[in-house]
């Protein structure tokens, strides 16, 4: 069979543009966990005692949890002594000063990866911050930001920059007992971005964090904490890829959002990493807790997600609307294909009185790819005159494949206007047929279809992301009709 | 330009189309009616490659090309066009980018360069303007929310801007008001010359008011049993079909 | 919160015990009336209901109904059943029953078969009506052979406690014009009844069956009915639920369909204090359908349940579901509808909608309606509502003249229409009869 796997692997290759590795030495720390990793792992970082407490005693928590298994994945077991919790690429002691430090090998990765991080070079108006492993590489446009009084740095500076913010505000909207992979998070997690918005700042760019995972048999952990005070309104986007490997890898992150009186974030994700190949070897098993918290009154809330990748996706970006009048948004599309497992949905927990929400979600599954939306919609006895509107779409390309539905309303106010609703389908061939009839070739007709079926999670995306995210879409199909 | 030599046509292992023949000559307008059943729409699918028929006889030549051994993509490459009778709903593709990917597709097919935008964006309002056609229509998904004579301007939209060589308009005046039908007849009208020949499909007489057809035929049971000049078009709406339906089983 | 939930398994898991004891006492003296060819059945059931035992609170299928007062009631009463019910309490339920046309009218009380106050079953050539008490060799046999293929817990407390029950069965190519009513009594004695209705439709044949419970006081319900339409058939099945205010009933029906065959159920509960309803339809042959309707009105501190679970196994197959809820104050309903399209059923076409009325504060309504869909041709929808009455229709009624108060009863009454409106065509009696029965809660809820 030689020849055969030879064949599937120029097409994975070709599919999959990301999946290359990167040679660079590493500070890898042996697999394995426990207390003394969390330590070292502190240790590594010059944490205040703080931030090590607070990771022992999720860490301690974690240890009495066991891995939930209500979603609709069907998972290898993951053995969490077998991964590493921390790897960074060798670099001076006390880390680059500015970008000309920065191993050129490492500016090199991102530029391939579309990312280019010096400042001449990068998109305009957008600043990065590039995550590698475990370690925040660089961040672009740091003082033009400080200029706006906009703090965008790595979580590791922050502990040490601004300990106040961070001690209040960690684990305030995602506590470390949350769930299982929360709490490992929490216990491990060594790097990520930190935002905070100050009273009544429009931030002058988008913000960008672009996490990818190099080294093998590592898992990455990454925690993410934007805090829009007052007033303020900020756009982030994140986007992920890793190379790609036989053996799964483990992502289990966390984002954290806490958005204050009249303030908004919008908060964008291009998920990519590696989803494996067509037999379903290797790939990464992505399991998210994304969380907002709309504490003050008009505060805003929106989620934009495009997952393509991964093995397994486990994921609810999820919005508390506590405050009066908030808003939480959800617009989702997801594509699996293949043997690509994914269980997504969302949360909206009303609690303020006229709080309004919208869910969007499109599922398009392909090949042997089975994909859950999973949803709650929750009405407080608080939240007078509330509404929630669902949308949730799926479109399935393939006998194989499967599209299932699983939406929770707990409805406690009767004045709350709560509207659910959802298709599946197949592409209609009528609908090809009039394309090809214009003149489309087949593929082509399928991905104007799929766009167009996608078109009101798209257009929530920023601009150059929005292309981009079209443009992997058609490549995750790639192969998926005929 | 068309040449139909005795074709033979199923759907779903019935026999709709049954030794049908049919000559276009380059820049005719010829007009097909007949009986609800048979096999109008059959012989407009069958010409756009439409999956779900199978053509069990005969052949098809289209500008010295075998039309039959190609894709529906190929033929509309080649310059047929098949306006619909029920024209489709594609929620979220934009009316104009359909067009865009549509003309570049062939373009590319010819091997000349993409279309010029703005070039393009000129053509596509000369041609809105000739369907009065609102210039937000340009910009909504493909018949999404359309009204029935909004759907059928739309495809005479989309023949102004492709600009085929053969057109094949499958029921276009159906469920027409007055005013809607001299709008797309002034259509059809504008882009008559000499080198596009049309195949109106109609089961009334009242769209040829309005287009001077070169030839019309009967189709029936399978076959044209029948062809004539426009005044056979009068007979038929005068008189009805059943005529023409005797004169051939006694003949 | 998690004591609770520990706390709930606990006493859940006594009461088991004491039904072991009871069936233990049970299989040691068996009661007289209980006929001898259910017995092994019985023992089997028992097995089963023993391992799997009550659903655990977090028990997703559980999640909203907390069962611990059905088990702990269960526990209370099972040792007194069977019991027999004095002719005046029954009788005195029977005055206010529908008269619907020229019905065949089958009576239990407290799980038993009470001949003398049904209809007098003649028999037919073609429909056979059977209760399990009088039931020969060979029906008793048949009975046996429709028992639901995998049981679930509650199912299986129901076989193994079973005592009496109905079978219905329908010949090929007969069509029963009449509607075949079936009314289970409980008459407030402390006792578990557990009714159970096998429905077995042959093929071509048509059949309209009442399920149809009533009660007084504390009363204890957990019903099983089993159907099997057969290819080409017609069920048109209606399931009434309008026990006490204190009564706890829980109800399973098993359904399969086969062929070119049409099964629509139209389940409606205006009682109970606590009511949970499982409905399962497996759609077994091309082109088999199944229309599924429901309704559901409750107040002060009442509980229903409403689970459905329709899978598609053939190609072609089509469901319709279309469930409301009315609720006012502190009422909680739960409306789970799930459709599971296998592999190879090709050309399904399912439709489900919800609809609540929350008509208080402090009413609640759960609803979860699911999908799983495993192949790529088919046409799936689903829809939920919740909100408060029209404020648009109530301005334009008041605006015309008509009291506030009026014209809340009036637009709930509309809300129930349309599903009421399925029974109209097949029995205007029946219709009237539970219009009037919601008119007369109306002043309540509204």
């Amino acid at each position: 069979m030689p020849a055969k796997n030879s064949e599937v692997k120029k097409l994975v290759d070709k599919k999959y543009r990301h999946g290359f590795v990167t040679d660079i030495g590493s500070d890898t720390i042996p697999p394995g966990l426990n207390e003394d990793v969390i330590r070292l792992i502190s240790r590594k970082k010059d944490e205040p005692q703080f931030m090590l407490d607070w990771r022992l005693k999720a860490y301690r928590h974690w240890v009495t949890l066991r891995e939930p298994d209500w979603a609709k994945l069907d998972i290898d077991p993951i053995d969490y002594q077998d991964i590493s919790y921390y790897s960074a690429p060798m670099q001076n002691d006390d880390g680059p000063k500015s970008l000309d430090e920065v191993d050129p090998k490492l500016l090199e990765t991102y530029e391939k990866l579309g990312i280019p991080l010096h400042e001449r070079a990068a998109l305009a108006g957008v600043a990065v911050d590039a995550v590698f492993d475990s370690v925040s590489v660089t961040t672009t446009f740091r003082d033009k930001l400080a200029d706006a009084g906009v703090i965008f740095c790595p979580f590791s500076d922050a502990v040490k920059d601004y300990p106040e913010l961070v001690e209040k505000y960690l684990g305030s909207v995602v506590p470390y007992r949350d769930n299982f992979f929360a709490a490992l998070n929490s216990a491990v997690f060594s790097d990520g971005s930190f935002v905070y918005i100050p009273k009544g700042v429009r931030c002058p760019m988008e913000l960008s964090t672009y996490f990818r995972i190099n080294e093998a048999k590592t898992g990455q952990f990454e925690r993410t904490l934007i805090i829009a005070d007052e007033g303020s309104h900020v756009s982030y986007l994140e986007g992920c890829t890793a190379p790609m490997r036989d053996e799964n890898q483990l992502h289990a992150a966390v984002v954290e959002l806490v958005i204050l009186k009249e303030a908004e974030i919008k908060y964008s994700t291009v998920q990519n990493w590696y989803p494996g190949d067509e037999e379903g070897r290797g790939g990464i098993y992505n399991f998210v807790t994304k969380r907002a918290d709309c504490r003050g009154t008009n505060s805003k809330v929106s989620w934009t997600q495009v997952e393509a990748g991964s093995a397994i996706t486990w994921k609810y970006p999820s919005c508390v609307l506590r405050g009066e009048n908030s808003v939480g948004e959800f617009y989702s599309v997801a594509v699996t294909n293949n043997m690509q497992q994914a269980d997504t949905g969302t949360k909206m927990l009303h609690i303020g009185a006229n709080s309004r929400s919208t869910i969007v979600s499109k599922g398009i599954s392909a090949g042997h790819a089975q994909q859950s939306y999973r949803g709650l919609v929750k009405i407080f006895p608080t939240a007078h005159n509330t509404r929630n509107h669902t949308q949730c779409d799926s479109l399935l390309m393939g006998k194989h494949s499967g599209a299932h539905t699983f939406p929770y309303m707990e409805i406690k106010n009767p004045t709350a206007i709560v509207e659910h609703e959802a298709t599946t389908s197949k592409i209609a061939d009528d609908q090809l047929f009039y394309c090809r009839q214009r003149g489309l070739s087949e593929e082509d007709a399928v991905n104007m279809i799929v766009n167009g079926f996608c078109k009101e999670v798209f257009r929530e995306l920023p601009m150059e992301f929005a292309v981009e995210a079209q443009a992997l879409l058609n490549v995750s199909l790639e192969g998926a009709v005929g | 330009m068309l040449n139909i030599d005795n074709l033979h046509a199923t759907a779903a292992d019935t026999k709709i189309l049954k030794g049908l023949n049919l000559s276009i000559g380059t820049g005719e307008v010829h007009a097909i009616m007949g009986p609800n059943g048979s096999g109008k729409s059959t012989l407009a699918h069958v010409l756009a490659g439409r999956d779900g028929y199978e053509v069990t006889d005969g052949s098809v030549t289209f500008l010295d090309s075998e039309l039959l051994d190609m894709l529906p993509e190929e033929r509309a490459w080649h310059g047929i066009f098949l306006g619909f009778q029920y024209p489709i709903e594609i929620p979220g593709v934009n009316n104009t980018y359909l067009l865009k990917a549509a003309l570049n597709a062939r373009q590319k097919f010819h091997g000349e360069p993409e279309i010029d935008a703005a070039q393009f964006l000129r053509v596509i309002k000369d041609k809105a303007r000739l369907m009065q056609m609102e210039q937000s229509f340009l910009n909504r998904s493909v018949n999404e929310g359309f009204s029935g004579g909004e759907k059928k301007r739309n495809e005479i939209f989309q023949m102004a801007v492709l600009e085929p060589r053969l057109a094949i308009l499958d029921e276009t005046d159906s469920g027409l008001d007055i005013d809607a039908l001299k709008i797309v007849a002034a259509g059809i009208n504008a882009l008559r010359s000499e080198d596009r020949s049309f195949l109106i499909v109609t089961h009334y007489q009242r769209l040829l008011d309005y287009i001077e057809p070169d030839v019309v035929h009967v189709l029936a049971g399978g076959q044209i049993i029948k062809s004539g000049d426009k005044s056979l078009a009068l007979e038929l709406e005068a008189r009805g079909y059943d005529w023409v339906l005797e004169e051939t089983s006694s003949a | 919160m998690k004591k609770n939930i520990q706390d709930r398994d606990t006493r859940s898991a006594a009461a088991l015990t004491t039904i072991e004891a009871v069936f233990k006492k049970l299989q040691a003296e068996p009661a007289a009336d209980i006929p001898a060819w259910l017995q092994p059945t019985r023992e089997k059931a028992f097995a089963n209901f023993r391992e799997t035992g009550f659903p655990r609170a977090k028990d997703e299928d559980w999640k909203y109904t907390n069962l611990t007062s059905f088990a702990e009631r269960s526990a209370a009463y099972l040792s007194n059943q069977p019991l027999a019910a004095t002719n005046k309490t029954a009788g005195n339920f029977l005055t206010d029953l529908p008269e619907t046309e020229n019905e065949i009218r089958i009576v239990f009380v407290n799980g038993l078969h009470r001949p003398d106050l049904s209809t007098a079953i003649k028999p037919d050539s073609g429909l056979k009506l059977t209760p399990y008490s009088t039931a020969d060799s060979s029906t008793s046999e048949e009975i046996l052979h429709q028992q639901p293929a995998d049981p679930n817990v509650l199912i299986a407390l129901n076989t193994a406690f079973l005592a009496d029950g109905l079978a219905v069965q329908v010949a090929n190519d007969k069509k029963v014009e009449t509607p075949i009513h079936v009314v289970f009594i409980s008459d407030g004695q402390p006792c578990a009844t557990q009714p159970r209705l096998s429905i077995d439709i042959g093929f071509n044949a048509h059949a309209f069956v009442i399920q149809h419970h009533i009660s007084t006081g504390e009363s204890l319900t957990n019903a099983v009915t089993s159907i099997n339409c057969a290819e080409q058939s017609q069920l048109l099945f209606v399931r009434l639920q309008n026990e006490s205010d204190e009564s706890i009933h829980v109800a399973n029906q098993v359904v399969r369909v086969a062929t070119d065959s049409l099964f629509t159920s139209i389940g409606i509960d205006f009682g109970g204090q606590l009511a949970r309803n499982d409905l399962a339809v497996d759609l077994c042959g091309e082109q088999a359908r199944a229309n599924l309707y429901g309704l559901f009105m409750i107040n002060g501190q009442r509980h229903v349940d409403n689970h459905l679970q329709i899978d598609h196994h053939a190609a072609h197959t089509t469901s319709q579901e279309n469930y409301r809820g009315i609720l006012s104050d502190t009422a909680r309903g739960v409306f789970n509808g799930k459709i599971i399209v296998h592999a190879g059923a090709d050309g399904t076409d399912a439709q489900m909608s919800n609809r609540n009325l929350l008509l208080s504060e402090r009413a609640e309504i759960n609803t979860k309606p699911e999908l799983e869909i495993y192949t790529d041709d088919i046409k799936c929808a689903h829809g939920a509502t919740t909100g408060q009455l029209d404020m648009h229709a109530m301005f334009y009624l008041r605006a015309r003249g008509i009291p506030e108060a009026s014209a809340r009863m009036m637009l709930v009454s509309a809300f129930a229409q349309e599903i009421i409106d399925h029974l109209r065509s097949a029995t205007p009696a029946l219709a009237d009869y539970l219009n009037l029965q919601m008119n007369k809660q109306l002043p309540d809820i509204a």
